[in-house]
């Protein structure tokens, strides 16, 4: 621990900002100064360390034990400190039974499945499609920006469409995720929130650069003896939010009084990677102002294996050697959780996963953002979906959002407008939507119609009661296999994580969790696989970059003529800082891998960068460019090694 | 059926010393919306004070309305003259003042009135309409004119008069007096009301800088101002300098009539009380609403 880090660690002014660029030590003043708290007799439970994952906290916490464990202070105190991210304080916050009254509304999220539903609902207003996501994306930004809806809700389109959006959550009492932070912020800082505000007398916050403004304010809110936040702005990443605000952290001392900064100057790792990731932010929008001091002595290992970009010919070249390479490279090592293999996307995932699997591995996926996906529309496409929300009914029968999942299968407008019948039902006679359909369910056996098409809704009623009432008891795999979800990839790390004894209940918190914040599981032998972005606040001996070609990285949309030259800017941004802040990441070894060509149908699907399309063999091949951002680093970039030789350095031609 | 429309004639008897050539394009350009409009110098007075009349001719064809005791007449006041009037004294008092703000705008001379004269009946009958001080009328004078045609049919007011003043010189020599006597208190509630404020601004500026101290929040003498709300606040309020109309120092009260006899005489008239009254009845008799 250097003497900077150690006097960030010990500062005891109210409000602290640590900056720095990367791997100077930011998350490490975290650990140190939890561990100095309570090693000071501060009560770890009075201590909220912010963090972007449950990836990265459960990385914290290991860290934290370390720490105390070096301190001589029980490490079991960090089991208690609470880690967690600025979403799951909000709830918390907001399914107080004081806070009900006041936003209306259960802090209950839906995920990204359960959305397709409310979306569908919405279309209800008439409203074209392009016009409605293009107001539910103003409200997310203006939500993010914590201004209050009173000074940016223009009457007319967007404060209907506002008002129906309300509508439809409230009858399913849930909240979209862009909406909760506005919402705990707004809490807090009205009367009926003061007794929720400082409920934690010490809050440290990591990564402050990516949280957007209504989530800083709601740490801000948190805190009741000591604030810290530590971030780099060229470090900014859409982890949690879309609309982070990386000016809240620039700013932050400017507009408070008496903060204690500090600076982080010497950076600690991989010399060559950081050299490589200071390089890069001399490119682009990142401030050059936020340097480093490189680390020089290179005593972590092969110098030649610092920094690496190895060139395929193929996808599949790359993913079937590149799999052989980590089998050789971790071969003697049994802990693989110090590894991340870098996917740019889910097909990658898959292939490269497969890859793996055959060379023996067992894998961790959690680092790729999941959900369940599937068509609704069609419930053979939509299996995993489907027993989602099998479980959703049997953990809670009262679930609104269960329902209108459940009521919504199998039909081309997910039966919105029946839905839209049955809260107006439910709103003449004072009912909860879920009440309204059971009576519905009534109303119809006795060969009534309170509305038009009622007898869809009361035979989903019917259906879904019939499930609950025969599974309801069921456990653990049982439960699983009941459900139609043993065996469906979606659920494979929730089985790897499921004792066998859980209540649906419980099962149904576990999925949940993993849907909306996975982690990787204890198992010390599984590789992991991650995205650049939930990189954040994570550190590795080995970070090995798949796929690193211009569409990948940066992604299309940076090249794409259709988009404004600010946009295509943004893009290219984006992608530098995620790939600036990961290169830093590997302390031993960063291996950028690419190729150069691919099948033309498989690039136009993937989204590939396209610099030229020629026949070979009478199939259309597309020709394909390393990422820009290689070009970027040429002052560090060591060069590129072609596969084939790199395999025989490696003895494994 | 459909009632007549009069027709206005303004004059505007204004000192020699202002009828310039441009006042007469002026006031042609911007009053002639208003009405026919005719500019009568008249000589400057002895002592130099500048005295501004203008007047009203209300014209109807011969119309008789005032004092006639028939259904007709009635029919004719009540569905048209009262709210034309009503309209006319909003148009013109706005006028006077639109054209008096432009006149300083361009740094030219403005023109204020004392005395708005409404001729009715071809000139046999005037009301004088005391103008504030901002050289305009409230509109609702018609509703006073209304009650003077009453007085005059019920005998309350003779005859043979053929001047009533609005209020009566003396009634708005007493609200001027009483209102300038009570400058010093208004003053001192202005001073106190700005001392309130003040104090409310600064302890609520000091209870924001507390929330944001206790709150770890941006602290609001330190949080930059939005330059674009600032631009877009100061264009706001220059254009609502610029357009806002100026207020009268107070609203004059015109329920003393002054009615005038052949002789020049000037005799009280309560119009509350329906009678003539004493001047010592007038000095107590109103109050000074203070504008603003």
């Amino acid at each position: 621990m250097t003497y900077e880090i150690e006097t960030a660690a010990k500062d005891d002014s109210r409000i602290v900002k640590v900056s720095g660029a990367a791997r100077t030590g930011k998350t490490e003043v975290l650990v140190r100064r939890t561990a100095h708290l309570i090693a000071s007799g501060i009560a770890p439970e009075s201590i909220w360390v912010e963090v972007s994952s449950r990836i990265a906290g459960d990385e914290l916490r290991s860290r934290l034990a370390d720490a105390l464990e070096e301190s001589g202070v029980d490490e079991g105190a960090a089991a208690r400190v609470f880690i967690a991210r600025v979403a799951d304080i909000c709830r918390e916050v907001l399914d107080d039974e004081r806070a009900r009254p006041a936003c209306g509304r259960a802090p209950r999220i839906l995920t990204g499945a359960e959305y397709k539903f409310l979306l569908e609902d919405l279309k209800t207003s008439g409203m074209k499609n392009r016009t409605l996501r293009s107001l539910l994306r103003m409200f997310a930004r203006q939500w993010a920006s914590c201004e209050p809806e009173s000074s940016w809700l223009a009457p007319g389109e967007p404060a209907d469409i506002m008002n129906l959006l309300v509508s439809k959550l409230r009858h399913i009492d849930a909240m979209v995720p862009e909406e909760l932070a506005f919402r705990c912020a707004e809490y807090l800082k009205g009367d009926e929130g003061a007794d929720a505000r400082h409920r934690f007398a010490y809050v440290l916050a990591d990564d402050y650069q990516n949280l957007s403004r209504a989530e800083q304010t709601v740490v801000c809110y948190c805190a009741e003896k000591q604030l810290v936040v530590v971030g780099n702005s060229n470090q900014v990443t859409t982890v949690n939010t879309d609309h982070p605000n990386a000016e809240g952290f620039e700013n932050f001392d400017d507009v408070r009084h008496d903060v204690s900064v500090h600076t982080l100057k010497k950076a600690f790792g991989n010399g060559k990677a950081i050299a490589a990731s200071a390089e890069l932010t001399r490119h682009g929008d990142m401030n050059r102002l936020i340097a480093a001091e490189i680390p020089t002595d290179d005593d972590m290992g092969d110098p030649r294996e610092a920094l690496v970009c190895v060139k395929w010919e193929t996808p599949v070249d790359e993913i079937n050697s590149m799999s052989k390479y980590i089998r050789d490279l971790l071969d003697e090592h049994s802990d693989m959780t110090r590894t991340y293999i870098v996917v740019p996307n889910r097909a990658w995932l898959r292939s490269a996963v497969d890859a793996c699997r055959q060379r023996g591995f067992k894998v961790d996926t959690a680092g790729m953002s999941r959900g369940i996906g599937g068509d609704p529309r069609e419930t053979a496409r939509a299996r995993a979906l489907v027993a989602y929300v099998k479980l959703a009914l049997l953990a809670d029968p009262e679930s609104a959002v269960a329902w209108r999942c459940w009521c919504g299968f199998g039909n081309y407008l997910l039966n919105s407008d029946a839905w839209m019948h049955l809260e107006e039902y439910a709103d003449e006679r004072g009912l909860d939507v879920v009440r309204a359909l059971s009576w519905v369910s009534d109303a119809v056996a006795c060969g009534e119609e309170p509305f038009l098409r009622c007898k869809v809704l009361a035979q989903a009623w019917d259906t879904g009661h019939a499930i609950i009432e025969r599974d309801a008891k069921r456990r653990g795999f049982a439960l699983m296999s009941a459900i139609g979800a043993e065996k469906l990839p979606e659920f494979a790390d929730i089985e790897r994580l499921m004792t066998g004894d859980e209540t649906a209940a419980e099962l149904f918190a576990l999925v949940y969790r993993e849907l909306t914040d996975p982690h990787f599981s204890i198992d010390e032998h599984r590789l992991r696989f991650i995205s650049l972005e939930q990189l954040c606040g994570l550190s590795a001996d080995n970070i090995i970059v798949l796929g690193c070609v211009n569409g990948f990285l940066p992604n299309r949309d940076a090249f794409e003529v259709v988009s404004t030259d600010e946009d295509r800017l943004s893009h290219m941004n984006e992608g530098r800082r995620e790939l600036a802040s990961a290169l830093a990441k590997g302390d031993r070894r960063v291996i950028l891998s690419y190729f150069s060509k691919a099948d033309l149908e498989l690039a136009e699907k993937t989204k590939l960068q396209v610099a030229r399309v020629r026949s070979e063999n009478g199939v259309r091949i597309a020709l394909l460019h390393p990422s820009c951002f290689i070009d970027e680093m040429w002052k560090t970039n060591p060069g590129t090694t072609g596969g084939q030789q790199f395999l025989a350095e490696h003895g494994l031609a | 059926m459909v009632q007549p429309h009069p027709s206005l004639l303004l004059v505007l008897d204004i000192d020699e010393s202002l009828a310039t050539r441009e006042t007469r394009d002026e006031v042609s350009r911007c009053y002639g919306y208003v009405g026919s409009t005719v500019i009568r110098p008249h000589e400057t007075p002895e002592d130099g004070t500048l005295v501004n009349t203008i007047e009203m001719h209300v014209r109807l064809a011969g119309a008789k309305y005032l004092r006639e005791q028939t259904a007709e007449a009635d029919d004719l006041w009540n569905s048209s003259i009262e709210r034309w009037l009503f309209n006319q004294f909003h148009t013109v008092g706005n006028q006077m003042m639109i054209y008096n703000r432009r006149q300083r705008e361009e740094g030219n001379v403005e023109l204020y009135f004392d005395w708005l004269v409404v001729h009715f009946e071809e000139g046999t009958f005037k009301v004088h309409v005391k103008l504030n001080s901002v050289s305009s009328l409230p509109p609702d004078c018609s509703k006073v004119i209304a009650q003077i045609r009453q007085a005059l049919r019920d005998g309350s007011i003779e005859a043979h008069i053929t001047d009533v003043y609005i209020p009566s010189p003396e009634s708005f020599t007493a609200q001027a007096s009483a209102w300038e006597e009570a400058e010093p208190e208004r003053e001192a509630a202005r001073l106190e009301a700005e001392r309130i404020e003040a104090e409310k601004t600064a302890a609520a500026e000091a209870a924001a800088a507390a929330a944001a101290e206790e709150n770890f929040t941006e602290a609001p003498d330190l949080v930059p101002s939005d330059e674009a709300t600032i631009d877009e606040e100061s264009w706001q309020e220059e254009l609502r300098r610029r357009y806002q109309l100026p207020t009268p120092d107070f609203e004059i009260d015109y329920s003393i009539w002054g009615v005038a006899e052949p002789d020049g005489a000037i005799r009280a008239f309560d119009s509350d009380k329906h009678r003539y009254v004493d001047a010592e009845e007038v000095k107590g008799s109103f109050a000074v609403a203070e504008i603003g």
